[in-house]
This record gives structure tokens, sequence and C-alpha cells, in this order.
């Protein structure tokens, strides 16, 4: 491990109320299902490595798992700016919170960085027969927005078996641009690329956020 | 015949002859039942040792926490009605008891040894527990449920278990039928007889399945260790380090019995200075009041933040009846000190608050009325959303949240989640009548995540016993209903509201008018104050801090922000006694300066601006409040040098 490369990434959760965002966090940090768990207030944050055997690279994600009330919208961009990756949740059991998960990519797409990372995971894929959204719908919305030109990583899991949850982080993982964060900077922090988490940028980015709201 | 070794081989065979009428194999069997009843009685006394030290631990985890007056009182809540504690509670008397009798006859030298490795490992593997302890502790409690339904004696899990059942069961010494125990088993007890306690946790019995004096399952919240050692580091990092580095068990006693002490004098004294004063003012609060020919409860004489005690300050200072009187900052400096003492508490949140003066009696329930009113209209007619109106239309889109998070809510707590019976604690529904209630009351405002949280924590000062000590006076008296108006009193008196710009008519932008937000529409005004503290309090107030966060490349807004909206109670290192204390103190207002003019004499300023002022005022307690946690934790924090790191330990 000490001979492969090193990056690190900023990934944001985002979608409805009690979708199980935490869980997947939890799942993929902990690999620990809790079903006491309590509702997120504001944001909590988590970190998580993962090693691609393929590019010998490991991958800490720093992830900010935010509250899913629709009340707290506004403090988004707090916890996506500068974001590498978003894994927008939706409930597969529930279509209203598709359409959340849609929204958020809207949002994303608008206000985030560019070429941030976007996934729309649909989770509780254990209570199959509660079943609300087909993944036939969610396939037809993926190739809408490629024609559109966006690439968007689409994946269910289930936080309470485990089930695809790694799958995901490993996937978003491989797009992430991990040449570009290592190259020409294999120390330990990640490279100097627009989105890519750098120390000396933290000024900067403190000017930034005041002013932001 | 245990000195048979010591004799010949002709004077055992001529025993054989006398004793056994030549038959040797029954001097054998004769030898080897005595063999089994002593290893039984061997087994036994291994048992209750090591039972013993689960106590021990048990009481230096649970104690640990506690002063001694508490300890008493729970030595002494036996008779207490709520049996559900007691069902898997030993008795603690006796516990301590037998615990340092047998480390005082040092029953066994060589079994202090593998306890003290052991203690040690169990303080040194908390951490660990944290990141593997969630499935650890799952299983734990599942077992525990179960054994808890099937009597205790099925306690023990240790691989040895049954062979120790099976001793316990062993046939009597008299019987005329020889033991048939296994001799290999024996031995392994014998060489494995120092009892090498594995995993602590592991091995719990079913009589541990604990509760907290505040109802929280401790057993399956081992981060809750983590916390307490955390925030003894915080309070006193030279007894934790003694504590994390103790000797023995009976040390250990020792220590917390000296630490309580040292506690209870300090608290005692408090206490007492705070019956002075509550006296004190009592009674010139009457001479007040009848020479003001007001009639005002006593249940009035503190006011909102204590303001009625600079009215009461200033009239003493006219010299009328009394001479002067330093009563408000008295209330103030013994608040700020040590909090406000349990016996005190309550009543007096419902005055700070503004609780009281906010109250309409009977108002509570018609709210709830209402809301239920229209939770049942709109789980009626779920298609024809057209017909509500506005007002309904939001209460039950709050209602929907609210519902989403009532089982989110202090799910570890027996009284929000009993997980003995597998059902909603009594708290879980007074938590949902109060956030129903509050959303019918300010349906402007709405639920917001975070208030379930505030005022779940609040309810738990009301629960029997909770917080306030077997001789003090309960809280029997309050219920709801008052959490529900101190609540109330947040928002309209403690919490900063924020004023907004709003255009009436749209026909004339330039013509804006300023209107107050309360705290919970303005997330973003609170952000802007939050960047006001770190820009300009932090750097001030707590240079080397804000250099560190600056170098490390830390946003304390980020995790500020979770400390606001829960008023602090989300932060994990704070237990809810320490809570209890910074909520005193949110509801105080400053020192009153000597000379500052009276609270209640118009200034030259226009009203507006004296209105801001006082909004200013209120946030500048959430930073003051947000700064003094940071400043308790800068030793902490300035070693940390990992970002990552430091946002886990403030927020996650």
């Amino acid at each position: 491990m000490s001979q492969g490369n090193f990056a690190q990434f900023k990934l944001v959760l985002l979608g409805e109320s009690a979708v199980g965002k935490s869980s997947i966090v939890h799942r993929f940090v902990k690999n620990t299902f809790d079903d006491m768990r309590e509702s997120t207030i504001g944001a909590a944050f988590l970190t998580q490595s993962i090693t691609l055997p393929e590019s010998k690279t490991t991958i800490k994600f720093e992830i900010w798992d935010t509250a899913g009330q629709e009340r707290y919208k506004s403090l988004a961009p707090m916890y996506y700016r500068n974001a590498n990756a978003a894994l927008c949740v939706y409930d597969i059991t529930s279509k209203a919170s598709l359409i959340k998960a849609q929204d958020w990519i809207k949002e994303l797409k608008k206000q985030a960085p560019e070429g941030i990372v976007i996934s729309l995971v649909g989770n509780k894929s254990d209570l199959t027969e509660n079943r609300e959204v087909e993944e036939g719908e969610v396939d037809e919305y993926i190739r809408q927005m490629t024609e559109d030109g966006s690439v968007i990583i689409t994946s269910e899991c289930s936080a309470k078996t485990g089930d695809g949850v790694l799958d995901i982080f490993n996937k978003i993982g491989r797009a992430l641009p991990v040449e570009e964060a290592v190259g020409g900077n294999r120390s330990r922090q990640a490279g100097r690329r627009p989105g890519g988490v750098d120390l000396g940028r933290t000024n900067r980015q403190q000017t930034q956020s005041s002013s932001c709201c | 015949g245990g000195d048979l070794h010591q004799l010949s081989s002709g004077q055992i065979s001529k025993l054989i002859n006398i004793k056994y009428h030549g038959d040797a194999t029954l001097l054998i069997k004769q030898l080897s039942m005595d063999l089994a009843r002593k290893e039984s009685e061997l087994a036994i006394l291994a048992k209750e040792k090591f039972s013993n030290e689960q106590r021990l631990i048990r009481l230096c985890n649970e104690y640990g926490n506690l002063s001694t007056l508490e300890i008493h009182h729970k030595l002494n809540e036996k008779s207490e009605p709520e049996d559900h504690h007691h069902h898997h509670r030993w008795n603690e008397k006796e516990e301590l008891r037998d615990v340092t009798q047998h480390q005082e006859t040092g029953l066994a030298d060589e079994k202090t040894q593998p306890n003290k490795s052991w203690l040690r490992n169990w303080f040194n593997s908390t951490e660990d527990l944290t990141t593997t302890g969630l499935t650890l502790s799952v299983l734990l409690v599942s077992s525990s449920y179960t054994n808890l339904v099937q009597g205790p004696t099925k306690s023990y899990n240790r691989p040895h278990s049954r062979s120790l059942t099976q001793l316990k069961r062993a046939p009597e010494p008299s019987s005329s039928t020889i033991s048939e125990k296994d001799p290999v088993e024996m031995e392994n007890i014998l060489i494995n007889g120092t009892y090498k306690e594995k995993d602590p946790v592991d091995s719990l019995p079913a009589e541990d399945l604990h509760i907290d004096k505040y109802g929280f399952f401790t057993d399956i919240e081992p981060i809750k260790k983590l916390a307490t050692v955390i925030r003894s580091s915080l309070t006193s990092s030279d007894t934790t380090s003694e504590l994390v580095t103790f000797k023995s068990p009976l040390q250990t006693i020792h220590q917390l019995k000296e630490i309580g002490k040292i506690h209870d004098s300090i608290s005692l004294q408090f206490e007492h200075q705070w019956e002075i004063l509550m006296k004190e003012i009592e009674k010139d609060f009457f001479a007040y009041s009848k020479d003001k020919g007001i009639d005002v409860g006593i249940d009035m004489m503190i006011g909102m933040k204590g303001l009625n005690l600079i009215e009461l300050d200033n009239f003493n200072d006219k010299g009328l009846i009394k001479g002067k009187t330093d009563y408000y900052n008295r209330l103030v400096n013994l608040t700020t000190l040590l909090g406000i003492p349990s016996k005190f508490r309550f009543k007096l949140w419902l005055q700070l608050s503004g609780a009281k003066n906010l109250r309409v009696n009977g108002e509570y329930n018609e709210l709830l009325n209402e809301a239920k009113y229209h939770e049942g209209i709109a789980n009626n007619n779920k298609e024809d959303n057209s017909k509500i109106d506005n007002r309904l239309k939001i209460i039950n889109h709050n209602i929907k949240q609210i519902k989403l998070d009532l089982h989110r809510t202090l799910p570890r707590n027996y009284y929000f989640n009993n997980l003995i019976e597998l059902k909603p604690g009594p708290n879980y529904y007074k938590l949902q009548r109060i956030l129903y209630a509050f959303v019918a009351y300010r349906p402007d405002i709405g639920y917001l995540q975070g208030m379930n949280k505030i005022v779940g924590n609040l309810l738990l000062l009301l629960i029997k016993g909770g917080g306030s000590n077997a001789n003090l006076e309960s809280h029997d008296r309050y219920d709801e209903e008052d959490v529900f108006w101190i609540f109330i009193g947040l928002i309209e008196e403690i919490l900063p509201k924020y004023s907004h710009k709003i255009v009436p008519h749209e026909a004339s932008p330039s013509l804006t008018l300023e209107q107050d937000e309360s705290f919970y529409n303005s997330l973003l005004s609170i952000r802007v104050d939050q960047i006001v503290m770190k820009t300009f309090y932090l750097d001030q107030m707590l240079p080397k801090l804000s250099l560190h966060f600056r170098s490390i490349g830390f946003e304390i807004e980020l995790v500020t922000m979770n400390w606001w909206l829960t008023l602090f109670i989300d932060l994990k290192f704070l237990d809810l006694d320490t809570w209890f204390k910074v909520f005193d103190n949110l509801l105080i207002g400053g020192f009153k300066e000597p000379n500052s003019a009276p609270i209640d004499e118009p200034q030259n300023d226009s009203e507006l601006v004296q209105h801001s002022v006082e909004e200013i005022k209120k946030a500048i307690k959430l930073i003051t409040l947000t700064l003094s946690i940071l400043k308790c934790l800068e030793p902490t924090i300035l070693s940390m040098s990992d970002k990552d790191s430091l946002y886990e330990l403030l927020n996650s």
C-alpha cells in the first residue's frame, strides 16, 4: 500500500428524509446497520478509504452526510461546496423520493463544482414487495441524462443487508479523476486540480464561504 | 482422607483392608467423590468471584459518573415502584460489600492479576469499541433480552459455562451413587482455573442490561464510555490520567470515592448558597410586591432571564425597605459556576425561559386537539388535497416529518423506546404531542429536525429520579405541558430572531419592511452569525484555535451549525447532566454592569435599534457558549493536526 497512490475526495450525500443516507454511510464506514439510528441534524461527517486494485490507489472519502428535511435544503451548498462526488439517494419504495433525488441532481448540475461525479442510488433494495420505483424507470432517466451529456452512476443497494453498498463507492472511486489528483504530487495530499482537495486552497475557500450566503 | 499421600504403601493397604474390606476400588471411588465435591465448591467460588468482578466493573462504569450522594440514593432505591429497573439490577449494597470483602481477604491473589489487566483492557478498548462495538452491542442486547425473558439462570455464555452448571447440579456427596464426572473436565477447569476473562462485553450476564438514571441503555452505547473519557479529560486532566492507569479495582473505587467526596462537598456548598439566595429573594419579593401593591405569585420572582431580580435590586437600591442587594448578579454568578441545582432546575427554567409569562392555561390541549383533528382529516381524504386550507396543509406537512423522526429520537432511551417490551416508551408520545401542539401553535415556524432532540432531552429532566436526588423535591408536579411552554419560551425569548427585509407591495419595491423571523426560519442568517463568530470572535478570544483551524483547513461553521440547531445536545461528548448545565446558562442573561441604566428605562435610541440590540445579545449568548465549549476542548483540538478527525470528533 505504501507504494500506491493516495488521493482524497470530498463526497456529499443528499436526498429526502429517511431514505437511508446515514445508514448507507454507516454500512460503508463501519459495516454495521443500526435500526435505532437517530435522524441527522445539519450534517454529519465520516471518513472511509477504499483501495482500487487496478490503479493501486487508495482513495479516502471525506463524507458529509446531510439532513434530509426539505427545510435544510438551503444549507446544502455549504456541504457540497468543493465536493468531488455526490450520492443522491432515494428509497425504492417511494416514488416521491426519486423525484427529490432528481431535483438534487438538477441542483448539483447548476451549482456544484464542474466535474463532480454524481450517482443516483436507490436504497432499501431488500424491500422488494413495497417497490414503487422500477429499475427501468431509472434507466430511462439515466439515458435521457446521458443524451444531455451528463454521466450519472446509478445503482441500487440495501444498507440493511449491505448489498451493493461497497460497489457504489468503488464505482465512484473509479469515476473520480484519481490520476489527475495524484499526478505530479505524490505526497499525502491530493493534487492541485479543480475540485480536488487541496489544503493550500483553504484560505480562498474561507473567503468564498463568508461571501457565499 | 486428604493426607493419604503422606502414608506409606503398607499403611494404605492396611487402611484398604480395614476400612474397605480389601476392595481398593472403593477407596478410589471415595477419593474421586471427595475430589468432585471439592471441585464443585471451587467452581462455585470461582463463579462468585467472576460475577463479583462483573459487578465491580459495572459499578465502576456506572458510578464513575456519580457522586457519593447519588450512589447512596441508588443503594437506597431498592423499594422503588418502577420495577423494570430492578428485574435486572443487582443489589448494589451487597455488591460493594462482597467486592470489598473479597478483595480485602485476598481470596485469591493470583486472580487479581487477570483482573487488573482485564480492567485496563476494558478502558483501553473503549476506543476500539466505538468502531466495532455496534454489531457487538446489538448482538449483546438481543441476547440479553432473551435471557431476560427466560430468567437469569442462563446468563453465562462463556465456553465453560456448561461445566459450571453441571457442577452446580453435581450429586450430593452423601448420595451412594458415585460421581461420574469426567476427570478431564476437572483438569480443564483447574488448568484454566484462573478464569481468564475474555472481552468483558462478551461475557456480560443478562442482568447487565443496564439503564442509567436518565433511561439510556448504556450497554449498547459503548460510545458513551468514550464520551466519559473525553469529558473527564475536559474537566480535569489530572484525575483522568490517574483513572486510566489505575492499579487495582479497589484503588479505583477509592479514587472514585475521593473524587465523589470533593464533588459532593462542592455541590453541597453551592446548593446551600442557592438555598440562601432563593430564601432571601423570596422574602424581599414578598415585601416588594406588598409595597407595590401588585399581586404576583412567588413563582414569578425570578422572571424571564432573571430580569425581575434586576427590578428587585433596583427597588432595594432605593432603600425603602432594605439596603442594596445584588440578587441578579448572584444568580448569574451561581449559574455560570456550576449550573442550577436539580432541586431548583425545572422551576427556574419555567421562569427563566419566559414560559411562565407565555403560558395560557388550556391552550396546549386546544392546540393538541387541532393538530390531531387535522391529522385525522388528512388521513381520511388523502386524495382531495384541494379542499384543504393552507394552514391545515402546513400542519400536515409538518406532522408528516415529525412522524418520520419520532422513532429516530433518543432510540436508545428506555423512556422513548422500550426495548424490553419492544414498544415506544411514554416519552415517545409526549414528544409527539408537544411537537404536534407546536406546529399548530406556530405553523409559520413549523417543525425543524433538531427540535425533536431538544424537546426529547428536556423531557428527560422530568422522569422519576432523573437528575434529582432521592431527598430532593420530585418533579412530579411538572409535565409535558410545562416542557411545551419552555420550548415556546426558547423560541420567543431566548433564541435570536433575525429580521428579514420584505417587500409588502410588489408595485413599490423600494418600500421594504423589516420583519422578524424565528431562529428556525433563519438558517442562512445563523450561518452568517457563525461566520462572524469565526472571523471575529474566535480570532479575538481564542487566537490559538483560530490559527490552528486555519492552518489545517478546518471550517468550524460546518460543525457549529449542528451545535446551534440542537442547542449543543448533538455533541456526543456532552452528557445529559452537562447539557442541562449548558441549558441553564443559555437561559440567563449576562452580568449586569454596576453603572448601566435600569433595563426598563427607555433610552434615546429608537425602539427599533433597542429591539435589534436585544436580538444581537441573544446571538452573542450562543456564540459565548460555543466559544466556551471550544475553550474547554482547546488542548484536545490543538493536539489534533488532522482536520478529518477533528470533524469526526466535533460532528459525527
